[in-house]
């Protein structure tokens, strides 16, 4: 057994892309949807306004100067530590936002661990308090870390799977030599050559892909995957060292405790024009505001695929310049700046992330057409014979976890519309909602005999998707009929995306149904044959 | 040797076996580069997961397990010199 280095890559092949198939569909689709977490965490609060390209070209420090004077007059932000101002940017962020830290929230200059934030219009006015939701991010965060588990525990998973998934990649490589052959071969109606041909077609497609986005996934929590290395380093427990290492802060000092002045965002912004010219602004922050000890942080709004910002660091009170950062200068820095950059995709476009939607689908498609010609190259050809129970398990939880996963999605944007909007727990409800609807996607699999399901699930499909433009409209005033008049392409694009989704699973059923009613007995297929299709050939 | 002895063999080598050719590798590598220590752990991290993928991929490449493991311990051995020249 296992004569050959081809047998063997291929038992390689096989048996890992069986074992990390179901989780790398999950984190690849949950990566792929996660492009457009900004649009859709808008879509998922529509009680914010729309972005118009008239508000889109109000200038970053007419912003933050709008936010400064809504934090000055904010009695909650009173004696705070920290006040943060985080322009909108493209895509990326959508609405201004005020933040500000008590002294008790500890002392990291970090986006979203303040002890108040307050969403703001352009001018300053804050915006009607939006309903809690996980919106898009709660998406990007499952896909990282996955649910119901410690965040380590669900790191280490994703990484495992993601050195999987470069492994089977690179086996597959080696088994399929004439890449540029099996490209543009698709043999239809061959039963398990079909799906080899599907596998291979889409794989060859995908290679780049599958390759830099596992590569960069596992590059995103390196030092949490190789604690060795860093301790090997920086000593025990070294990881902080390394990270104050490669990514310094700034060094901000304690409160005075004497009251001084804090300079104005417009005096700062003479000085940060000296530097960066007329550039737009993503952030700035202010330490110990109205202290002695005052200090001001401004970021400057991104460029490119990198991810590292440039950052000066005033001092508040006298207007000096502390400290100039400029993008990273280190080379392995910058390759890891660039690589996270492109795995995130946030410089990108709206064409361009939908490109990356695209891909990141045919990766997903990749790893279902290997699940599905596992179990089919396993199925008995008689029908008087019984497959394996290893192989029918696999069958149907393939139904399950292939059409269930797009189901449970739908339920995640149902459930934003359905539950109150004052409901507590609403945004741990409708993660529940998920993991409920694919839990019973993953029962009905495992209890419908394969032929119906696979129908069934992607009828049901279809009918979630093309129904949620429609139950946005009756539950919210931020529907097409709304945003394509006002061009707000980011949130009509996701109703378009759910009707152009609901429509290809209508499509898939309708073949699904088209190729069960044509097939004559004899030519069954037996990934799509009733359940009790026989046989014993070994799995 | 017993094929599911085999196969557990080369599934340890390409699991531990290549983690710890990994860390190894990595080690070496960021203390060999002429950077500071911070960008070197950096650019090691980097090339750990190749390493790891590269040693994964061999421990199925010979025909004997054993001979999975000789290479394994070879490019361990190379890497701690490495480690070894990198720390003197």
């Amino acid at each position: 057994m296992l004569q050959g280095v081809m047998q063997r890559m291929a038992w390689l092949h096989t048996w890992l892309g069986l074992c990390v198939g179901w989780l790398a569909y999950f984190v690849f689709v949950l990566g792929s949807v996660a492009y457009f977490d900004t649009e859709i965490d808008r879509w998922m609060r529509p009680e914010l306004p729309l972005r118009t390209s008239a508000a889109q070209a109000i200038p970053s420090t007419q912003s933050i100067v709008s936010a400064y004077r809504y934090l000055d007059g904010e009695p909650l932000a009173e004696g705070a530590q920290v006040w943060e101002i985080v322009a909108p940017q493209g895509h990326e962020v959508a609405h201004l936002s005020a933040g500000w830290r008590q002294p008790q929230s500890g002392g990291r200059m970090s986006r979203g661990i303040s002890s108040g934030t307050r969403l703001l219009d352009y001018d300053g006015t804050p915006l009607i308090a939006p309903r809690a939701t996980g919106g898009g991010y709660a998406l990007y965060r499952l896909h990282v870390q996955l649910h119901y588990l410690p965040r380590l525990t669900g790191f280490y998973l994703t990484g495992i799977c993601a050195m999987a998934v470069l492994l089977c990649v690179f086996s597959g490589i080696v088994l399929h030599k004439r890449l540029l052959r099996d490209l543009f071969l698709f043999r239809p109606d061959k039963r398990a050559r079909s799906w080899l041909d599907a596998h291979t077609t889409v794989g060859t497609m995908a290679i780049p892909y599958l390759i830099f986005m596992a590569y960069s996934g596992l590059v995103f929590l390196n030092s949490s995957y190789l604690p060795w290395l860093v301790d090997g380093n920086f000593g025990d427990n070294g990881r902080s060292r390394y990270i104050a290492t490669v990514f310094p802060r700034h060094a901000i000092p304690a409160p005075a405790g004497i009251a001084a002045p804090t300079l104005t965002p417009e005096t700062i912004f003479t000085r940060t024009q000296q530097h960066w010219g007329g550039s737009e602004l993503a952030a700035y922050t202010i330490w110990n505001p109205g202290d002695a000890n005052a200090r001001i942080g401004v970021e400057r709004a991104r460029h490119g695929v990198e991810r590292g910002n440039e950052q000066l660091l005033f001092d508040g009170v006298s207007g000096e310049l502390l400290e100039a950062r400029e993008a990273p200068r280190s080379t392995p820095r910058r390759v890891y700046d660039a690589i996270l950059g492109i795995h995130e995709g946030n410089f990108a476009p709206g064409w361009l992330r939908a490109l990356y939607f695209a891909a990141g689908l045919l990766g997903s498609s990749v790893i279902a057409t290997g699940s599905i010609l596992w179990v089919h190259k396993r199925l008995p050809r008689h029908a008087a014979q019984r497959p394996t129970l290893g192989c029918m398990l696999a069958q149907r939880l393939n139904v399950g976890v292939f059409a269930g996963l797009p189901i449970a999605l739908a339920a995640y944007f149902w459930a934003n519309r359905l539950l109150s909007a004052d409901f507590e727990t609403r945004a741990a409800w409708e993660m529940h909602a998920l993991f409920l609807t694919w839990g019973i996607c993953l029962l009905f699999g495992l209890f419908r005999s394969p032929a119906r399901s696979w129908r069934e699930l992607c009828v049901l499909a279809a009918a979630a998707y093309l129904l949620l433009p429609l139950l946005n409209g009756l539950c919210s005033e931020r529907h097409l009929g709304v945003t394509l008049p006002a061009g707000d392409w980011g949130l009509a694009g996701i109703d378009l995306a759910l009707l152009l989704i609901g429509i290809v699973f209508g499509a898939l059923a309708w073949w699904l149904d088209f190729r069960r009613r044509r097939s004559l007995p004899h030519r069954a297929d037996p990934l799509f044959a009733p359940a009790g299709f026989g046989g014993n050939r070994p799995c | 040797m017993p094929v599911w002895l085999a196969l557990a063999s080369r599934v340890l080598a390409a699991t531990a076996g290549a983690y710890v050719c990994s860390v190894l590798g990595a080690l070496a590598l960021s203390r060999l580069l002429p950077l500071a220590l911070g960008p070197a752990t950096m650019a090691g991290m980097l090339a750990s997961f190749w390493i790891f993928c590269l040693c994964a991929l061999w421990a199925f490449a010979p025909q004997r397990p054993a001979m999975a493991w000789l290479g394994l311990v070879a490019f361990g051995a190379l890497c701690g010199l490495g480690l070894g020249l990198g720390l003197g």
